[in-house]
C-alpha cells in the first residue's frame, strides 16, 4: 500500500490546476462524511451541484471514484480528498458508505474475474487486416524514403525546411500509414530550428539519418536478427499486444524502484514513460503508456517509491521496454540513503554505446547520476564530466531546487542530450517543472 | 568517408547538382549515399560521444538553510495572478506585506517565476525581496540572470506600509472583490 503523504499525491496528478484545485478544496472545508479503513477512504464534497459528490479512494492502488461529471483522473474532488488523507484529517474505523464498498467489491470481481471466452479470432479475416497494414506501412516507408531524399536533394537551408507546416504535412501521412511514431518524431522536427540552438542543423541531419536507416532496415526486415527485427518493427509503430508480449517476452522478478517520469502531450495523446530500475537484477525497464488527454493513464506507479513484482520485457535486442505482469507488494518509499544511481557520466555513455551497438534504434537510456550537479546548459558529475541538458531543461529551476548541492538526478540520455525525469532532493521526488 | 561537419555542410547545401557517388558509394544516387553517410556518421558519433571536462570542479557552494516555513503554492499561484491582471497588480503590495507578516518564503519550486516576477517590476521589489528566502537570495548571488537584484539599495528595507484595502477607491469593485478572493485564499497561510 503506498503511503500516503503529499508528495506523493502530487505524483498521482498529471496537471498542476487540479492539484491547486484539489487543495483549495481540501482547504475550504468542502468535505463531509470523511472517513477511511484498511481498504479505502471515501467523502461527500461539496459541488455546484444540489447533491455532494461521492467520493471514493482504493488505497491499494490509489484509483479514485467520485460522482461529479469531470473528465479528469483523479478529479480534483479526489485529489482533495487524498490531500486531507496525506494530513491525516480523515477519521477512520467508520465503515464505508455503500457507494464505496460497491465501487470497490466490483473492483475486485473486476481483478479476480477470468476473462469471459472470447469468440476465436477469425484466421482469415486477421491475416486480411495485417496484410493490409502491412501493405500501408511499406507504401509508407517508401513514401518516407523519397521525402528524405527529395530534403537533402533541395538542402536544410531551403526556407521550407524551417516552417512547421513542412513537416506535419509528412508526419500527417506517416500517421495514414499507421507510423504512429515515425509521425511524432517527424513533428517534433518542425521545432529544432526554432529552439535556438547552434547546432539545430546537426540535430536535424541526425534524425534524418535514423530515420532513413530505419527505412533502409525495413527493406531488409527478413534477413535481420530475430529481435532486431521486433526492434524495427516496434520503431515504425508495429506494437505487440500485451499477451503477445507475456508469452514471447522474458520475465523478471525483482524489487522496483520507480526513479523516472516523462509525460509528453502529443495533440490529444499524452505519452508516458516510466522508468524502473530493479534492485537484485541492475536492470533498467521502461513502461510506456498511454492515454487521451483528458482520461487518465490504467495503472499508478508512484515515483520514488519501490515494489516487488514481475515484469515481462518486450522481445528486442536491447530489452528495455516491459510490462508489469503482477505486482506482490505495496508501494515504500525509497529511503533517499538507498538511492543507487550511476556513479559518472562515463557509465552513462557507456551504457549508451553498448545500447546502440546491439540495437542501432534504440532512441535513449535511462541515465541517473547520483551525485549530479547543474549548470545553465550543462549536467556535470562529480569528477566534472559534463553532459548538455536537454531544450526546455529550466536550468533556474534546477539551480533553485538543487540549491549548490549535488543531487541524485535522473533522466534520459538520447545521444546528444540529457532529458530530466526527476530529482531526489531531502523533501522527496520532484519532477521537473517550476510550480 | 567525410567527416561530420563536412555531412552538415553538404546537407545544409543540398545535392542538387552534385557529382555522382565514387567508390563505395557508386551504386547510390547522391541522395541515398548522403543518407546513408549521414545516418552512420552519426550513431558514430552518439556512440563515441566524449563528455567534455570542467577545467576544475566547481566548489561546492550550498545554499544556507531555510529559517522561515514555505507558503503553499496556492499562494504563490495569487501572485502570478496578480501580475498577469494588469489592473491588479497593485494588490502584490498587499501580497507581499501579508507574507512579510505571516513570516512566509516562497517554496525553492516556485523561486524561478518570483524572481523573474521581482526581475521584471522593480516598483514590487520592497515587498517580494523579503519572502525569498535564503535560497533566493543564494540565487541572487551565484546566478547572473538576478545580477541587477544585487544592488544594496533595494534591500534597504524601511518600514512596512500597512495592507491598504482602505486606499483601493471604492468605485474600483472589481479590485476590491479580486482582493477579498485573494485575502480569503490567503487566510491559511
Amino acid at each position: 500500500m503506498p503511503t500516503w503523504n503529499e508528495t506523493f499525491v502530487q505524483t498521482l496528478v498529471t496537471d498542476s490546476g487540479t492539484m491547486r484545485d484539489g487543495e483549495k478544496l481540501a482547504r475550504s472545508g468542502a468535505y463531509s462524511g470523511t472517513g477511511c479503513d484498511a481498504r479505502s477512504a471515501w467523502g461527500l464534497a461539496k459541488g455546484s451541484g444540489k447533491s455532494p459528490y461521492q467520493v471514493s479512494i482504493d488505497l491499494n492502488d490509489a484509483a479514485t471514484k467520485c460522482s461529479c461529471p469531470s473528465r479528469k483522473f483523479p478529479c480534483k474532488h479526489a485529489v482533495g480528498l487524498m490531500l486531507l488523507l496525506a494530513r491525516d484529517n480523515v477519521p477512520t474505523g467508520a465503515t464505508p458508505p455503500t457507494w464505496t464498498s460497491t465501487w470497490l467489491d466490483g473492483r475486485e470481481r473486476k481483478r479476480e474475474s477470468t476473462p469471459a471466452p472470447t469468440k476465436a479470432p477469425d484466421a482469415a479475416a486477421q491475416a486480411k487486416r495485417e496484410a493490409a497494414r502491412l501493405a500501408k506501412v511499406t507504401d509508407g516507408v517508401g513514401e518516407l524514403r523519397l521525402f528524405l531524399e527529395d530534403l537533402v536533394r533541395q538542402g536544410l537551408s531551403h526556407p521550407a525546411v524551417k516552417s512547421y507546416g513542412f513537416w506535419d504535412r509528412i508526419a500527417a501521412r506517416m500517421v495514414d500509414s499507421q507510423m504512429q511514431p515515425i509521425g511524432r518524431r517527424l513533428r517534433a522536427l518542425g521545432g529544432a530550428p526554432f529552439q535556438k540552438k547552434a547546432n539545430w542543423a546537426g540535430l536535424v541531419a541526425d534524425e534524418v539519418g535514423r530515420l532513413y536507416a530505419l527505412t533502409e532496415a525495413y527493406q531488409r526486415l527478413d534477413t535481420l536478427p530475430e529481435l532486431l527485427a521486433y526492434d524495427v518493427r516496434a520503431a515504425l509503430g508495429f506494437n505487440l499486444k500485451q499477451e503477445d508480449v507475456l508469452a514471447l517476452g522474458t520475465s523478471v522478478a525483482d524489487r522496483w524502484q520507480v526513479l523516472g517520469v516523462q509525460i509528453e502531450q502529443v495533440e490529444q495523446l499524452q505519452e508516458r514513460r516510466m522508468w524502473l530500475y530493479g534492485e537484485q537484477t541492475g536492470q533498467y525497464a521502461l513502461i510506456l503508456d498511454f492515454a487521451h488527454r483528458s482520461r487518465p493513464f490504467d495503472a499508478v506507479y508512484p515515483p520514488a517509491h519501490w515494489f516487488s513484482g514481475e515484469i515481462v520485457y518486450y522481445p528486442s535486442a536491447y530489452p528495455q521496454r516491459a510490462v508489469v505482469k503482477s505486482i506482490d507488494s505495496g508501494y515504500t518509499p525509497i529511503p533517499y540513503s538507498s538511492l543507487n544511481l550511476s556513479g559518472t557520466v562515463e557509465d552513462i555513455l557507456n551504457g549508451y554505446a553498448d545500447a546502440l551497438a546491439v540495437n542501432p534504434f534504440v532512441q535513449y537510456v535511462p541515465a541517473g547520476l547520483q551525485d549530479g550537479w547543474v549548470t545553465r546548459s550543462d549536467l556535470i558529475d562529480n569528477v566534472g564530466k559534463q553532459l548538455p541538458l536537454a531544450h526546455g531543461a529550466q536550468p533556474q529551476w534546477l539551480n533553485a531546487v538543487m540549491g549548490g548541492s549535488r543531487l541524485p538526478i535522473f533522466g534520459e540520455w538520447d545521444g546528444s542530450a540529457f532529458l530530466v525525469a526527476g530529482l531526489f532532493t531531502a523533501e522527496g521526488w520532484l519532477p521537473l517543472g517550476d510550480a | 568517408m567525410n567527416t561530420w561537419a563536412e555531412l552538415i555542410d553538404q546537407v545544409m547545401l543540398g545535392t542538387q547538382g552534385a557529382a555522382s557517388p565514387s567508390g563505395e558509394w557508386a551504386s547510390h544516387t547522391p541522395e541515398q549515399a548522403l543518407l546513408k553517410q549521414i545516418a552512420l556518421a552519426g550513431a558514430a558519433r552518439r556512440g563515441g560521444y566524449v563528455a567534455p571536462a570542467v577545467r576544475s570542479l566547481p566548489e561546492l557552494n550550498p545554499a544556507p538553510p531555510e529559517v522561515l516555513p514555505a507558503c503553499s503554492v496556492i499562494a504563490v499561484d495569487w501572485l502570478r495572478k496578480m501580475e498577469r491582471t494588469s489592473y491588479a497588480r497593485e494588490l502584490i503590495r498587499d501580497w507581499g506585506i501579508f507574507m512579510i507578516g505571516r513570516r512566509k518564503r516562497v517554496p525553492h519550486t516556485s523561486l524561478p517565476s518570483v524572481l523573474g516576477i521581482i526581475n521584471k517590476h522593480e516598483q514590487w521589489i520592497p515587498y517580494l525581496l523579503p519572502v525569498i528566502g535564503e535560497r533566493g537570495r543564494w540565487m541572487i548571488e551565484n546566478s547572473e540572470g538576478y545580477a541587477e537584484l544585487r544592488k544594496p539599495e533595494l534591500w534597504s528595507m524601511e518600514e512596512m506600509p500597512e495592507l491598504k484595502a482602505a486606499e483601493i477607491a471604492e468605485d474600483n469593485k472589481l479590485l476590491i472583490d479580486l482582493r477579498k478572493q485573494m485575502m480569503e485564499g490567503l487566510a491559511h497561510e
